[in-house]
């Protein structure tokens, strides 16, 4: 089970917040009060928040940084002019 | 006479009208039927009336049969392509017979010179270069005649009108398959700035036609640019990544590595929003690029969360889990180093749990992943323990085989080595480096108990490497302890490096012992007679001779058991035993046992041999009381059967003063020297 998901909040939410959503969560029923109890007490123990957010988050940020996007130059290319060399075949 | 000759010629008049009437041939019965109405007299009404009749239907007929003539002759011209004949025809049959199939024909050929019209205006007005005009009289065509040829000219004009949407839309419901409406449908597609269709549409050209060549060059260059200013948008990267990839692989455009990475990451990160986990295990398996640090984690949670589904991806999961948990230094995955651990070590537990799952639903080759997994998880332990907190070294905190693929394994080897105090002794030192050195595939294969590919993997040279040394070593003592247990020939030549292992780890010494000193098997003993022997020879120790002794008194007893040796062959082994180890009980006292069948032996073959002299010898000096007894049981017999024995008083006295001499000699207190002083006196 994702906690995380169950509360609908992102990882860097905060304890308060925490709750806050788990009260939401309550009402929107879209899971059970054990599995919303469950979620904000994984969410809150700190060890058991990192285990979570190490197993649901990724981060492709170091990915996207190391890449070089320079565009080369973009260049200039003819207009598209309607070829007859098909017709011909017809 | 004038009047009955008028008479007769009504009569005849009316003969001849019914018989052509019969004859069905009314346009001349109509005649006759006229010509004799003229001539009744007015008032026979009744004639008149029934000629009148008569006239009527043969009108009727006639102009029945002048339809029929028609609509046979419309149809000849129909079917001879000459619609304008037929139509004249069925025309004038309709207004003879007003039949409404006749109507319907004539509809129906309006309408195909219709058709006819409108398809020359449409070829002319395509011809003329009016392909709007063309392409609407085209749709006209289609409306009544719902052909797909139509469509594609419409299409195509509309193409060449400008109208590119509309022709797309055509197309699109199209089975396009020849190369001009390809090329038109592709076109029409690249007008609409859509370059990645119009090239998937184009690809399906064969052509080498070098307009065409360098007009799909230029599109794969409007879609290049086109790609970096949806990238600027940020969104769709899924699409952006497949159309950077196609033109990557293509037409190999360069300039667009960077931008296909960046579009599969931030494709990849929206994926695994929508737990997309399968296209993400695509996408990173099919990559081409190296796997960098970097990527260790997206990799690792990836295999991670297909397997928590399906049980798939296990080996994968081993191979990145270990690397993503430890990667780094110590607290970056929490708070804090101390919280740091604790998360790992649950993180750790969780995917042992997933492999474990498998392990006990599965076969043995999940049993292998276990012990790997056991394996790596201590060295990258180490490693992690042993870098610490320096940043500098966090790269290289790797599992082999990660840091083999990255080609870090050099790098790792290199800390190891310039770290040999970290490890608590030379053999943990060693073992540590051995699994990251040349011989680390042969360890991993010899730890999964596949000592035959262990073995056939072990590097050719050590080339004076010390963790390589020591990996070679491990493998050929595991291997040879698999064919000690399992057969094999020339074992020895697997414990020559024996020695100098157990000097380092005294464990796997003891294990050979404790293994020898369970063998009774002569086949097995065989071999491991063979095996501590070489070890002895090279490296002795006290438990290798212990061992060796052991068993070689268990061989030699068991070989003389199986008349592999002789009883000399035995005792001169159980000698050897004894000598390697004086406490060796059993070789004592199978030796002892050894020498009294020996000395028995040689005095039963004295006796045979009547040599008198040496069976005295041997009986007088043997320490042995079973050999005495021999002896004096030999007397005994012979005693016994003196008087079967044919022999007179005299020689019986002869012989008996023998058997006194060399009983005497042995022990000349025995009681047979009573027993034979007795039958002297008798004889005497």
């Amino acid at each position: 089970m994702n906690p995380y998901k169950v509360l609908n909040v992102d990882c860097r939410v905060a304890k308060r917040e925490i709750i806050q959503a788990a009260a939401l969560a309550l009402r929107e029923r879209k899971f059970s009060g054990r599995d919303v109890a469950l979620a904000q007490k994984q969410l809150l123990d700190p060890i058991s928040r990192a285990t979570h957010e190490f197993l649901h988050f990724i981060d492709v940020k170091p990915l996207l940084d190391k890449i070089d996007l320079c565009q080369q130059n973009e260049q200039k290319v003819a207009d598209l002019d309607h070829l007859s060399v098909f017709d011909e075949i017809l | 006479m004038g009047k009955k000759k008028k008479v007769k010629n009504l009569e005849t008049i009316l003969t001849r009208a019914e018989k052509l009437f019969r004859k069905a041939n009314y346009p001349l019965a109509k005649r006759e039927f006229e010509k004799a109405r003229k001539m009744v007299k007015p008032e026979d009404v009744e004639k008149l009336r029934d000629i009148t009749e008569k006239i009527k239907i043969c009108g009727k007929e006639a102009a029945g049969l002048k339809a029929e003539d028609l609509v046979r002759r419309a149809k000849k011209y129909a079917r001879k392509g000459n619609p304008q004949e037929a139509l004249k025809c069925f025309k004038e049959a309709y207004g003879i017979s007003g039949e409404d199939w006749v109507r319907e024909k004539i509809d129906r050929l309006l309408a195909i010179l219709h058709d006819r019209d409108i398809s020359k205006a449409a070829r002319d007005a395509e011809a003329s270069g009016e392909y709007l005009k063309a392409a609407d009289l085209y749709e006209q065509i289609f409306a009544a005649q719902n052909r797909d040829d139509i469509l594609f000219k419409r299409a195509r004009c509309l193409v060449k009108a400008g109208r590119h949407k509309e022709a797309i839309s055509i197309f699109r419901g199209l089975d396009v398959g020849d190369n001009s409406s390809l090329y038109d449908y592709g076109f029409a597609l690249a007008k609409e700035d859509r370059y990645y269709e119009c090239l998937k549409v184009w690809d399906n050209i064969k052509s080498q036609d070098s307009g065409f060549t360098e007009q799909k060059e230029t599109v794969r260059i409007l879609l290049k640019t086109d790609l970096y200013n949806r990238f600027k948008e940020a969104k769709d990267f899924g699409r952006i990544f497949d159309e950077t990839k196609y033109l990557v692989n293509s037409a190999g455009l360069q300039g667009l590595d960077g931008l296909l990475e960046y579009s599969k990451y931030a494709w990849i990160d929206e994926l695994w929003k929508e737990e997309q986990y399968e296209t993400i295990a695509d996408l990173i398996t099919g990559s081409p690029t190296e796997i960098s640090n970097a990527m260790v984690p997206l990799y690792a949670k990836t295999y991670f969360k297909l397997a928590e589904m399906s049980d798939t991806h296990l080996d994968d999961l081993r191979l990145f889990w270990l690397n993503a948990v430890y990667s780094g230094v110590s607290g970056k995955l929490s708070s804090g180093p101390e919280e740091d651990e604790i998360v790992r070590r649950e993180l750790i537990q969780m995917a042992e749990g997933l492999i474990t799952r498998h392990v006990n639903g599965e076969d043995g080759s999940a049993e292998d992943l276990l012990t790997l997994w056991n394996k790596e998880q201590k060295l990258i332990k180490d490693l992690h323990a042993l870098v610490g907190n320096r940043q500098d070294l966090a790269h290289l905190i790797l599992t082999p085989q990660l840091a083999a693929r990255f080609g870090k394994s050099a790098e790792v080897l290199q800390l190891i080595r310039e770290n040999m105090s970290f490890f608590k002794n030379r053999e943990h030192y060693l073992t540590a480096g051995s699994y990251y050195s040349l011989a680390a595939q042969a360890l991993f294969h010899m730890e999964n108990g596949e000592y035959e590919e262990a073995i056939a993997n072990l590097p050719n040279e050590t080339n004076g490497d010390e963790f390589v040394d020591y990996g070679v070593k491990r493998v050929e003592f595991a291997y040879g302890l698999y064919c000690l247990e399992n057969g094999g020939s020339k074992l020895g030549r697997y414990f020559e490096g024996s020695p100098s292992l157990f000097e380092i780890s005294p464990g796997y010494e003891k294990e050979l012992i404790e293994k020898a000193m369970n063998v009774y098997e002569i086949h097995k003993l065989t071999r491991y007679k063979e095996v501590l022997d070489v070890i002895h020879r090279i490296g002795p120790s006290k438990g290798i001779e212990s061992a060796l002794s052991i068993v070689m008194s268990r061989w030699a007893i068991e070989a003389y058991n199986d008349e592999r040796i002789n009883d000399k062959t035995l005792a001169i082994t159980l000698r050897k035993a004894l000598a390697l180890d004086p406490e060796n009980e059993h070789a004592r006292g199978n030796l002892n046992d050894t020498k009294v069948d020996l000395e028995r032996i040689n005095l039963i073959k004295a006796l045979d041999k009547h040599k008198m002299n040496k069976a005295c010898k041997i009986a007088a000096e043997s320490e042995y009381k079973e050999v005495r007894d021999d002896f004096f049981a030999f007397f005994r017999r012979n005693l016994d059967s003196l008087d079967q024995m044919g022999f007179g008083d005299k020689e019986k006295a002869f012989l008996l003063r023998d058997f006194y001499g060399w009983c005497a000699r042995v022990d000349d207190s025995h009681s047979i020297l009573y027993d034979i002083d007795v039958m002297l006196d008798q004889l005497e």
